[in-house]
């Protein structure tokens, strides 16, 4: 069943950075930013009992003070929604500590899994690397419902992240024709947006032989709330998603294909990994944004113009 | 085990680099790129390196690079490198290098040292007061903290790992370091009390052996009331 009129897009915000510790904290009071993506996993330590995560409060005031000022959405790396088993309930523990300290918007998940149950039942092992969901009903069904109940849970839109991976044709049922195929059956399912990682999708063009305009066209664009632009490099002739650098003019180029068709659209995110987002320097990183933000702009006032 | 159970336990075989089977082989499908897939088995073992190598940069420092990558492969191999939270990954990975070093070794000392910080930054409860202490209170050793001996010339190995590699003896003087969550830095020299008190708090014993010292340990989160 459809859920579709059981959801609704948030509020649009414009262009996002996230928050990265050591970047030049000028950076957040930028004009051309409107919100920050957290990560809260950055802002954590170990439990007492060493198998879980807390928010340690000092790191959480760190990011407060720098870009408490603005909106923030959650981005989230560890919480495992794919995984057959269970996924990491203390990830959801610190994130029930984390939207008491600090509300979001929405928040966001990647659609992988990292970690599987032990063979002998003592408890789960981390996969090392996060590895993309088979097509299949059972990885539909799966990820549905736990997105249903993030989505209750915090009572903010729960958006799933399209993966990249150098895996080729995922193994599937046979009616579950993509990945973009079942993406779109999981939020139709699932009560849950879309964060369309369009380097992701380069990656996946480029290396898996899918064709990325094709993908949006089929893609439920219509539950896209945010979009990433980032950068990467190569390795073996795979194209990595590494988020180490300037967007490439291809991605760019899908942003232009998929934005004026993404109406629920409330954000978009110039992402970079902390090592080489102060290699690569704040000058940089604002030339990014500042082209992202004016993509944002000339989106609104055409949709004003339509509207 | 269910379809996605077995796909996922086939795919996390197949990127640790263990050998495949045809079950496994038919679990990931026709379409599998072995590629993309030896690739994606090189960047987890790449990660995982890294992640270990940044949760214990004090002790690998002092050994040579050629020793360094041997450890670090040895613990991937291990299935190490996977832990989510950096410390995490430092307090398992220093105590697999504490059981490969040399013993006695300045990596050792080193190790030892480390892997008493990451424990000691770890403590996330209350320190409790040592000033109510009294004479018959039953103390014991705070598993957050450690007396731990290292060369004196810990500066100098850290900045010359290789040369001190070559010309490694042992027998220069040493000093005696407390770690403790309660001090700033969590470090500072030991005094000779101390280390005699930390020595007898092995096993649980009247804090009355040596009051004084016993409040100055428990204020700092070295001793525990047992």
């Amino acid at each position: 069943m459809d859920n579709a009129e059981m959801w609704c897009g948030p509020a649009p915000l414009g262009t996002g950075l996230p928050y990265v510790p050591g970047l030049d904290p000028e950076l957040y009071r930028l004009a051309c930013i409107d919100f920050v993506e957290i990560v809260p996993d950055t802002l954590c330590g170990p439990d007492r009992f060493g198998d879980g995560i807390i928010l340690l409060p000092e790191a959480l005031e760190r990011a407060r003070a720098i870009c408490g000022a603005l909106p923030i959405v959650v981005h989230g790396v560890d919480l495992s929604i794919g995984s057959a088993r269970r996924w990491n309930e203390s990830y959801i523990r610190m994130l029930d500590a984390f939207r008491q300290a600090w509300p979001f918007r929405w928040h966001s998940e990647h659609l992988h899994f990292q970690t599987i149950d032990r063979d002998d039942g003592r408890g789960e092992v981390a996969t090392g690397v996060p590895l993309p969901m088979p097509l299949t009903h059972e990885a539909i069904d799966l990820v549905a419902e736990r997105a249903s109940a993030l989505t209750q849970r915090y009572g903010v839109p729960f958006l799933l992240e399209n993966a990249a991976h150098y895996l080729g044709t995922l193994p599937g049922d046979a009616d579950i024709e993509d990945e973009a195929a079942l993406l779109n059956c999981i939020v139709a399912r699932g009560r849950c947006g879309i964060l369309l990682d369009l380097h992701n999708l380069h990656c996946n063009a480029v290396n898996n032989g899918i064709d990325a305009e094709d993908t949006l066209d089929r893609l439920r664009l219509d539950r896209v709330i945010e979009i990433h632009v980032a950068g990467g490099s190569w390795s073996e002739g795979f194209r990595l998603d590494a988020h180490d650098g300037l967007v490439p003019e291809a991605v760019w180029h899908l942003l232009e294909m998929a934005l004026p068709r993404c109406p629920n659209i409330a954000g978009l995110t110039f992402e970079i990994m902390e090592g080489h987002a102060v290699h690569m320097g704040s000058d940089a990183i604002a030339g990014e944004l500042e082209r992202l933000s004016a993509a944002w702009l000339h989106h609104v006032a055409a949709s004003q113009a339509t509207s | 085990m269910t379809g996605l159970e077995q796909y996922q336990h086939a795919l996390t075989r197949a990127v640790c680099g263990e050998m495949l089977n045809g079950t496994d082989r038919a679990l990931l499908g026709p379409g599998m790129n072995y590629a993309g897939l030896g690739l994606t088995a090189r960047i987890r073992q790449s990660w995982c390196k890294g992640r270990a190598a940044r949760a214990a940069m004090l002790t690998l420092s002092a050994l040579p690079s050629s020793e360094r990558a041997a450890h670090l492969s040895a613990w991937v191999s291990a299935g190490g490198g996977t832990r989510a939270h950096i410390q995490l990954e430092a307090e398992a990975f220093l105590s697999f290098l504490g059981g490969r070093l040399a013993d006695p070794s300045d990596a050792l000392s080193l190790c030892r040292l480390e892997l008493a910080l990451v424990r000691a930054r770890r403590r996330d409860d209350r320190i409790p007061k040592g000033r109510d202490l009294a004479e018959n209170t039953m103390v014991r050793r705070s598993p957050y903290a450690a007396i731990v001996n290292v060369p004196a010339s810990i500066d100098r190995i850290v900045a010359d790992p290789v040369d001190r590699a070559r010309t490694q003896r042992r027998g220069d003087a040493e000093i005696s370091l407390l770690v403790a969550p309660g001090l700033a830095g969590q470090l500072r020299a030991a005094t000779s009390r101390e280390r005699a008190l930390w020595r007898a708090a092995e096993t649980t014993i009247r804090a009355g052996v040596d009051l004084e010292t016993a409040r100055v340990l428990l204020a700092l989160g070295a001793l525990d009331r047992a």
